[in-house]
């Protein structure tokens, strides 16, 4: 092996360390507080919504459309972030849904599922919620979040 | 949304604040009258103390049910109940408010709070 293979290898080993840390952490955060890591929900959104359009290059501009601005949400998400492997969101009406193929907190998901929790939080929703409430006024619920071998799906309402 | 449920509430004396707030600790309506107080902040830690009691109240009753949550301060208190599935209502109080009535209040509005989400 090359030493730019090397370098490469110990670079995605770093990656996926630090992804299943990521995940140890937030399964150990939900093991002591249970439904209180709910409530951690919106302040994660915020600093994340604020990291993808500081730093990944997510932009509002020029769009009050609900589904335009999701769009775009799903693109940053999906396309710079990297969060899975594919994203969709659906505005309906008042309900929101989340669909993400693969996406890189399942390993903690299911990992909490196994011991018998059920997931209360998922910051990438909760970015969701705070952009809509900051470019709409709206506020949103997370409603449920629902997850299976290779897929997690949120459902969300609007209010008002 | 929610006027009427925080105007009933502050209509007890010695309530300072009123706040709905959603599990995920979103701030959906409140009111404060101190204005040193940072309500979208206090919001999600309404939200997180609520929650984790619950996981108390599993762990030592082996109930997921809280009634109350009553935080009780020198200066003031700030009760919490569920209003439904997604959110809670939370007052601040003068230290020494009518409990009785304020908890009367609570429930009523909670209930009111539930049925519009």
């Amino acid at each position: 092996m090359t030493e730019a293979k090397v370098v490469e290898r110990m670079n995605e080993r770093s990656e996926e360390m630090a992804t299943k840390v990521n995940n140890l952490i937030l399964y150990g955060i939900y093991r002591v507080l249970g439904a209180g890591a709910r409530g951690l929900g919106n302040s994660i959104g915020e600093e994340l919504l604020h990291a993808m359009m500081e730093e990944y290059g997510l932009n509002f501009e020029g769009s009050s459309d609900p589904q335009e601005l999701l769009n775009r949400f799903t693109e940053v998400m999906v396309n710079t972030f990297g969060f899975a492997e594919r994203g969709e969101i659906d505005v309906n009406g008042n309900k929101v849904t989340l669909k993400l193929d693969n996406p890189m907190d399942l390993y903690a998901l299911q990992l909490l599922e196994k011991k018998g929790m059920k997931p209360v939080l998922y910051p990438m929703a909760n970015a969701i919620a705070v952009a809509i409430k900051k470019f709409s006024g709206k506020n949103v619920l997370i409603k449920g979040i629902n997850v299976d071998e290779k897929h997690v799906e949120v459902e969300m309402m609007i209010l008002g | 949304m929610f006027e009427n449920v925080i105007a009933d509430i502050l209509r007890v004396d010695g309530v300072k604040g009123v706040a709905v707030v959603s599990k995920d600790g979103l701030l959906i309506e409140g009111q404060a009258n101190d204005r040193t107080i940072d309500v979208e902040n206090v919001a999600a830690m309404v939200a997180t103390i609520y929650g984790t009691s619950l996981n108390v109240s599993k762990e030592v009753f082996h109930e997921e049910a809280i009634d109350m949550i009553t935080l009780e301060s020198p200066k003031g208190k700030i009760i919490t109940v569920e209003a439904g599935e997604s959110a809670v209502l939370a007052v601040l109080t003068d230290p020494k408010v009518n409990l009785g009535l304020v908890r009367i209040y609570l429930k009523r509005n909670a209930q009111k709070v539930a049925s519009m989400l």
